[in-house]
């Protein structure tokens, strides 16, 4: 594994720790704009994210096109409440919390926090949702600021 | 087993690269320490890190308040952040003001710095420097808040080895690498000085500190002298560092 994916794969279980759900997992926007699964703390995250990648729907693509926090007690319930069809392709994860995350007021990509029973989010852990959305967007900056294959121009 | 696509990664990471020039690594500590308080609700945070003599400065805090509290503790060598960095563990308390451990300390403090927490942020597994939060009331910290500052603590630890592995790493990283290259010799200096004399972990490094800053020599070179691996230049008695 690059030290990169390490570094990031580490991040994404810190949070998941810190927010106490059972997994935390990212998709980032590439160079065509195009929502990408990248990773997660475990398997079914990963299930998650690549449902969400191929069927092109889900709470992080809502998130991503409304570019506010999108809230899912139970991913198998009937939509408008949930993404069954996503859910099929994901079945362990039942309550998603989905994050924008903005970088000098663009999307770069969202990150999912979930859990595997079902749960109502509330106010408190939306906000700590987008707390550790605003640590992810300084933990990009950082990896993307120290890939060897830019220009150095940084000072400390 | 690995859950991260390295290659899904560095398209996105590219994608980040455009148009922007690097900010540096203190920037992102900063912004960093200012979501720790906002996050969990304390009244301030902050970071310190350990020079090459092992001593803690502050870096940075969120507030005047908070950068009393790491001053204070830069200052006298003692406090809760201090201890938290010597002990390597999460050091709290309810009122820092009338802590007995750190009776210097309440001279120097603003006076709504009052429950503090510092836990160690550590590279390759070492201590290299703390984060601080407080709170401007005495406040009773549980575990679950220590195990919340700790992931935290891992957060950063992930900032830090992100920017090591940089070729633009300079000064702070630097000063990381060489806290780490002279931890070992400085931690048998003070594992020497507290057997031979009784001392803590924490009263054996402000001795062997003060006898380095006293004669103009770093804290690395006294404890390498001390324990006899650079020979026995300029220590006419060891057991005067204490």
């Amino acid at each position: 594994m690059t030290s990169d994916a390490s570094v990031l794969e580490n991040v994404l279980t810190g949070m998941a720790d810190l927010f106490g759900v059972d997994g935390a997992a990212l998709m980032l926007l590439d160079g065509q704009n195009r929502l990408r699964a990248i990773g997660a703390t475990d398997d079914d995250g990963v299930l998650l994210e690549s449902a969400q990648e191929s069927v092109g729907d889900g709470p992080a693509i809502e998130s991503a096109a409304s570019g506010g926090l999108v809230a899912i007690p139970d991913l198998h319930a009937a939509s408008p409440m949930g993404f069954p069809h996503v859910a099929v392709h994901a079945q362990p994860v039942r309550a998603v919390l989905s994050v924008p995350l903005i970088e000098d007021c663009e999307l770069i990509g969202v990150l999912d926090f979930y859990a595997r029973d079902g749960r109502v989010w509330d106010r408190t852990e939306a906000e700590a949702g987008s707390r550790l959305g605003e640590l992810m967007v300084i933990v990009l900056q950082v990896l993307a600021e120290s890939r060897t294959d830019r220009a150095p121009s940084g000072q400390l | 087993m690995t859950h991260i696509d390295p290659e899904a990664l560095v398209a996105s990471l590219r994608r980040l690269q455009k148009d922007r020039s690097a900010t540096g690594i203190v920037h992102h500590l900063e912004r960093i320490v200012q979501v720790v308080d906002r996050l969990f609700g304390y009244s301030g945070a902050g970071l310190m890190f350990a020079e090459e003599d092992r001593t803690l400065r502050y870096l940075f805090a969120t507030d005047e308040r908070g950068r009393s509290l790491e001053r204070a503790q830069a200052v006298t060598g003692q406090g809760p952040c201090v201890a938290a960095y010597v002990g390597d563990t999460a050091v709290t308390t309810v009122d820092v003001r009338t802590d007995r451990r750190w009776p210097a300390l309440r001279e120097l403090l603003h006076p709504e710095v009052r429950g503090v927490a510092g836990v160690p942020i550590r590279l390759g597994g070492v201590p290299v420097g703390t984060l601080n939060v407080y709170q401007d009331a005495p406040h009773e910290w549980q575990e679950s808040d220590t195990q919340a500052l700790h992931a935290y603590a891992h957060v950063i630890e992930q900032v830090l080895v992100a920017s090591m592995e940089a070729d633009e790493k300079a000064v702070l990283a630097d000063q990381l690498q060489y806290a780490l290259d002279y931890r070992v010799v400085i931690e048998r200096a003070i594992g020497y000085l507290m057997g031979k004399h009784d001392l803590t972990a924490s009263q054996a490094f402000t001795g062997l500190r003060k006898q380095a800053r006293d004669s103009r020599r770093k804290v690395s070179e006294l404890a390498a002298e001390l324990l006899g691996e650079q020979g026995q230049r300029n220590v006419a008695n060891p057991d005067h560092v204490v």
